[in-house]
């Protein structure tokens, strides 16, 4: 068995836009969305790989094609070595079976007209999981499972708190027994106390079922604590890859750095110590050409104009897109 | 199903309806207009066709409360018998379109695609075209009576349903619950009628009440104008209709069944409000 | 910071809403004062009233509740001021933004348009130098070729970009308290820290005070000179950032800063508050923290803990506080 479970390559996603009015009169093509330009990464069996990024970057999306949610324009998803998108997709449910998406939002994510029982049990009958006589049994045992109390089957959605609903679509993915679970902003919605509790249990299950995690979220703080490894996105391209404590203690890239340092800290002394970052993110309808942070780096030069930087490994501490990287690390 | 093993503890239809008057009368209304339309005879004081020379046209009294009319016939049964007639067009004239709206703007709101724009198109065709007159039109080629309205009124109506059903699916779909399922692997019908219908087809229950009150007036309107439910059939717009030469000297004949057409009308209104507020899900 | 006397006072605020005939204690016994050019943070959980302390003070709690004690603007009470009155207060002295800055800009006007009206609202200035005035805030909040952008809808902008809108509006007519309700949780962390550093200079400036209203214990510490610290509507713990977040002392602050996984071995188990905050309609008898506290003893359970002095400037209300020595461990 291979130690890669899932490979990402080169994969892209453009949503055409249509072509407007004016765009036809003026003889234009019709507008593109770039939502991921190029995205290559592996994970690992028994990991948890962070993915990171501002809003729009694309994480979300990826996370999206790898349920095959949406289908990339370019590019292959490989699981276990088989391409995903090859088989009929709606027909192969095996792959559905094992990886598995949780979603950001508890109060949209579950069914408000079924009881948390149903919920389970019909993941569990869909796929077969267990003889029609065992479901109830394996119901209590799932509710027990995400630390739920046994007479939460009977209740619906809209009687739990915002942690309760997201323990409970937890419980739903694992009805599946799956080997992959793709976190989509899972704890962004709850309160830092709840948030804990969720992620002390994704992590206790990640362990108890040997589960491999993609835990996609912008809060930099709980990615860094609960990832192996990190990759940063920045439209729609990982610009830096590698370990998480390596990579948090010392980003390479001009964008992880800045992105890093202006995740407010706790101590009140860090003050003023934010690398600020100008402009915002640029629109991904207009990508710019070159390395897609130029615009706001401080080390942009004519080469990060003209050509996209590749990923590649830096001194030995994980992969990074930049034409600079040894530069701007030989001054830090 | 065996996932009757999982029920929920509500609180029952009845407590809440108790709390909220208005749904509690038009459930009576509705309630009761069932029950005449199922057992006239039970409620009718006579036969709604036995003729009577000697009491034409009498205004109300005791013996006949809605008075008698031109063949001295008690109006009161004969607008109770109606309600066999009018409240049948209240169900076929709508069921049809419901069902068939609600499968195909499910479908169309789930899939998108081609299919969509082609719905488009026909939403557009029939929403410009003047409803009563492509009713009308359809009853004239096919000739008058009960069934062939039906067919008129279906024909074009499972389009407005279809419409809201359609806007309400894509709606549904933006939830994430949608998303789970096909991530779950659950097969598209699966995901269409168990998971986005149930919680995509209220606002079209609330219209279809409304629908409803509208079928009996227009299926009256038709009768009046012969070309519904024909004499001597007891039905409102045919009631009124008999009674339109002598609202001057004998009004009870067109009032009475008129009254009955705008307290059916109210029933179902009350009853479509009501059931916009029970079947809301919380949370 | 050497501050003056304080512009806001807020002593004893109590603010109730009702629910199918039952009263939900929202907020109680709130006390607290904001100096000109000071910022003072506001921070709990959801549920804890740190909103409905913002809308208390300007006046919106009381459409949809009843809220008692006293709130000072300037030698004035402005909880039984009439509507009429506040209104000058409001958005002339008293600025207020909010989170969701598409939500809180009217879509159909153009941003120019929006803020010309605050202006005329609350200013004298004429046509031309309102005009004026309006490039000078949408320049002074960093949106570039302002004279250009008054033409531009909201929706034109990013939401960086509308939430420096949203306080260019807010600032328009130099107030002197700026009310700022989770104003970055919708944005993203290198936007948040452009959005705070433009408060935090612009209070500065314009030597204003500012309450600002977060979850993100974070964003505290980077931003604020005073904490307090808000749970079951009532504040459980205040004082100066610093003092607060090294020691804190009430069990809850604690819980609070734990959650936060910073300076903490990888992957091991977040400490978690326990069990979940309460609702509303069934407060425990004392303190609302005690059914979740590991320091809880027996009065906790009977009383409500007084908010007490505990040296200069701290107050805390907790009968049984971490000690000094504890806290610092945290």
């Amino acid at each position: 068995m291979t130690r890669t479970v899932l490979k990402v390559q080169d994969l892209h996603l453009r949503f055409p836009l249509g072509r407007s009015m004016a765009d036809v009169a003026m003889g234009r093509p019709g507008r593109v969305v770039n939502a991921l330009n190029g995205v290559s990464l592996d994970l690992i069996r028994g990991e948890t790989l962070g993915v990171v990024g501002e809003s729009g970057c694309g994480k979300s999306t990826l996370a999206r094609c790898i349920v095959r949610l949406y289908k990339p324009s370019d590019g292959e998803i490989r699981f276990n070595g088989h391409e995903i998108f090859a088989t009929d997709q709606r027909g192969d449910r095996s792959y559905n079976r094992r990886v598995q998406m949780m979603f950001q939002d508890p109060y949209s994510s579950l069914n408000p007209r079924m009881t948390t029982g149903q919920i389970l049990a019909e993941a569990l009958r869909v796929h077969e999981m267990r003889p029609e006589t065992e479901i109830p049994t394996r119901v209590d045992e799932l509710l027990e499972l995400v630390r739920l109390p046994r007479d939460a089957r009977n209740k619906l959605p809209h009687e739990f708190s915002g942690g309760q609903r997201q323990r409970i679509a937890i419980a739903r993915a694992l009805a599946v027994e799956p080997e992959v679970l793709i976190a989509d902003e899972l704890v962004s919605a709850l309160d830092v106390s709840v948030q804990a509790q969720v992620v002390n249990l994704l992590l206790e299950l990640q362990q108890e079922l040997e589960l491999t995690i993609l835990f996609v979220a912008h809060d930099l703080r709980l990615v860094r604590h609960v990832s192996n490894r990190v990759a940063v996105i920045y439209l729609g391209r990982i610009v830096e890859i590698g370990d998480s404590e390596t990579l948090f203690s010392h980003p390479a890239h001009p964008y992880s750095q800045a992105l890093l340092s202006a995740a407010p800290s706790l101590n009140p002394d860090d003050r003023g110590k934010v690398t600020k970052l100008e402009g915002e993110l640029p629109s991904t309808l207009n990508m710019p050409s070159g390395c897609p942070f130029h615009v706001r780096c401080r080390h942009a030069s004519e080469i990060c104009k003209q050509k996209v930087p590749a990923l590649l490994p830096f001194e030995g501490r994980g992969e990074v897109a930049c034409h600079h990287v040894e530069k701007i690390n030989a001054h830090a | 199903m065996s996932d009757a093993t999982f029920t929920t503890a509500r609180p029952s239809l009845f407590r809440i309806a108790m709390r909220k008057p208005g749904f509690l009368a038009g459930l009576l209304i509705i309630g009761f207009s069932i029950l005449l339309a199922i057992f006239p005879g039970a409620f009718a004081p006579y036969d709604p066709n036995a003729i009577d020379y000697l009491a034409v046209r009498q205004p109300p009294s005791w013996a006949h409360p809605f008075g008698t009319d031109l063949l001295g016939r008690d109006s009161l049964s004969r607008v109770i018998w109606a309600y066999q007639v009018n409240m049948q067009m209240a169900v076929f004239g709508t069921v049809f379109a419901l069902v068939t709206g609600v499968i195909i703007g499910a479908l169309v709101g789930y899939y998108r695609g081609i299919a969509d724009m082609i719905f488009g198109r026909i939403v557009d065709a029939v929403i410009t075209f003047p409803f009563l007159v492509l009713v009308i039109a359809v009853v004239a080629v096919l000739g008058p009576g009960l069934i062939n309205m039906y067919i008129a009124i279906s024909v074009v109506y499972w389009v407005y349903y279809a419409r809201l059903m359609r806007a309400e699916v894509i709606a549904q779909m933006g939830n994430d619950y949608a998303a789970a399922g096909i991530v779950m692997g659950y097969s598209d019908r699966r995901i269409i009628f168990r998971h986005l219908l149930p919680n995509a087809i209220t606002p079209v229950i609330v219209y279809w009440m409304t629908d409803m009150a509208l079928v009996i007036l227009l299926g009256s309107s038709l009768g009046y104008l012969g070309l519904g439910a024909q004499p001597p059939q007891a039905e409102w717009g045919v009631l009124i209709a008999e009674g339109r030469n002598f609202i001057s000297t004998a009004w009870w004949l067109s009032l009475m069944p008129g009254i009955a057409i705008v307290l059916t009308g109210l029933g179902f209104s009350l009853l479509g409000d009501g059931l916009a507020d029970l079947l809301r899900p919380r949370g | 910071m050497e501050h003056q006397t304080p512009i806001l006072e807020v002593d004893g605020l109590n603010t109730t809403f009702y629910r199918s005939g039952q009263a939900l204690p929202a907020l109680r016994d709130v006390s607290f004062s904001v100096a000109r050019g000071e910022v003072l943070g506001l921070v709990g959980e959801s549920g804890s009233g740190k909103s409905v302390t913002l809308r208390s003070i300007i006046g919106l709690a009381r459409r949809y509740g009843e809220v008692t004690g006293q709130v000072r603007w300037q030698g004035r009470d402005l909880v039984p001021m009439p509507d009429r009155d506040l209104r000058q207060i409001q958005g002339r002295e008293i600025a207020m933004i909010f989170q969701e800055p598409m939500t809180s800009l009217n879509p159909l006007l153009t941003v120019g348009l929006q803020l010309e009206e605050t202006l005329r609202a609350h200013t004298d200035l004429s046509k031309a130098a309102r005009r004026d005035r309006a490039i000078e805030m949408l320049d002074l909040v960093g949106i570039p070729s302002a004279a250009q952008r008054l033409k531009d809808y909201p929706h034109q902008f990013s939401g960086g970009m509308r939430q420096r809108v949203m306080i260019a509006i807010a600032l328009a007519a130099n107030p002197k308290l700026l009310l700022a309700d989770e104003p970055t949780t919708a944005l993203d962390v290198t936007i948040q820290a452009q959005i705070l550093d433009l408060i935090l200079r612009l209070a500065q400036d314009m030597d204003m005070g500012v309450l600002l209203v977060t979850h993100d214990l974070g964003v505290v510490a980077q931003t604020c000179d005073h904490v307090a610290v808000m749970y079951a509507g009532r504040i459980v713990e205040q004082g100066p950032v610093r003092d607060v977040l090294r020691v804190p002392r009430h069990p809850y602050t604690v819980g609070l800063m734990r959650s936060v996984p910073e300076n903490l071995p990888p992957r091991t188990p977040l400490y978690s508050v326990p069990g979940v905050p309460p609702s509303l309609d069934v407060l425990p008898k004392g303190c609302a923290f005690a059914p979740r506290c590991a320091a809880c003893i027996a009065p906790c359970e009977q009383d409500r803990p007084p908010l007490s002095l505990i040296t200069d400037g701290r107050q805390v209300a907790c009968f049984n506080p971490i000690s000094k020595a504890q806290g610092n461990a945290a």
